[in-house]
């Protein structure tokens, strides 16, 4: 929750110095740049995790169901937004759901590769949108995860919570899915990072 | 598509045969700070932005119910999941 407040204050001190200072570099750029940094830190961070190997002996297959679900029905439900969203396409829709949470990397990811077909102008506000709507997703899990589970049952917590199972989120879902969830909720979150520049660049190219 | 992508394998490569170190838990706090860097500049993107600062209520909808209908959407299919295969094995 922390983390989220400090990155949306951020976002919104870079909006206030984007509308009042004017700057004359390549923004789009530097980003990509910024972003090849972050992924190179968030793949050394997975695989460095030393908690891999003591929880591998707890995985069982149908943990697998899981993220699986998570994917299936977070894509099927973007896609029916974009059926009261008429301004952005089925894919457009997805896209910003295959964010799972993922708010900073789907984001820059959206506007960095949706910029060559639908032009920069629709492209950034695609990607606005995919930020705020997976910090939505992010505050939202976190917030109601009570809720959650008492409504969508014991797994519902990890789903909802997207990416963000494995790290923000694993204290809450801890508390409300059990500790006996925590391994599960590890590698969900696990193999939702590593789906999201999956998807995203899929959905973006359709 | 594939550059994001094989960065972080060689990331993950590279954090794998660093795994032993202890420098590696301030990764962490690097991705913290690259983080908000990078949502600094894309704020920074979005100020500069007319259209989008004037219609920021507009964005906010919208991306309320594609978070709302992916929030809903995945929790649903958490509960078919745990019904269908969990509900025996998995105490409370």
């Amino acid at each position: 929750m922390k983390g989220s407040i400090m990155i949306l204050v951020f976002f919104i001190l870079g909006c206030l110095g984007g509308y009042f200072v004017t700057m004359d570099f390549d923004v789009h750029q530097l980003s990509v740049y910024v972003l090849y940094v972050l992924m190179l830190l968030l793949g050394i961070n997975l695989g460095g995790n030393q908690d891999i190997k003591g929880f591998a002996s707890q995985l069982s297959f149908k943990m697998l169901l899981v993220p699986m679900a998570t994917v299936a029905g977070t894509l099927i439900f973007s896609a029916i937004a974009a059926f009261i969203l008429s301004r952005w396409s089925i894919f457009d829709c997805m896209a910003v759901g295959s964010g799972f949470a993922y708010y900073s990397i789907s984001s820059v990811l959206i506007t960095q590769l949706k910029t060559p077909s639908i032009g920069l102008q629709l492209a950034t506000e695609l990607g606005t949108i995919a930020l705020l709507a997976n910090i939505f997703r992010e505050m939202t899990a976190l917030i109601c995860a009570p809720m959650i589970r008492k409504y969508f049952g014991q797994l519902a917590p990890i789903s909802a919570a997207g990416i963000g199972s494995s790290d923000i989120l694993l204290a809450t879902i801890s508390k409300y899915s059990g500790k006996e969830a925590i391994p599960l909720a590890i590698l969900h979150g696990i193999l939702i990072n590593l789906s999201v520049p999956f998807f995203v660049s899929l959905f973006c190219k359709l | 598509m594939f550059i994001f992508i094989s960065i972080m394998a060689i990331g993950a490569l590279i954090g794998y045969t660093m795994r032993s170190k202890k420098d590696l838990s301030k990764v962490t706090v690097l991705i913290q700070i690259v983080v908000c860097l990078l949502l600094f500049i894309l704020g920074l993107s979005v100020g500069a932005n007319e259209l989008i600062i004037n219609n920021l209520t507009y964005y906010c909808e919208q991306a309320a119910i594609i978070s709302a209908l992916s929030l809903v959407g995945s929790s649903i299919a958490a509960m078919l999941v745990f019904n269908l295969f969990f509900k025996k094995g998995a105490g409370k």
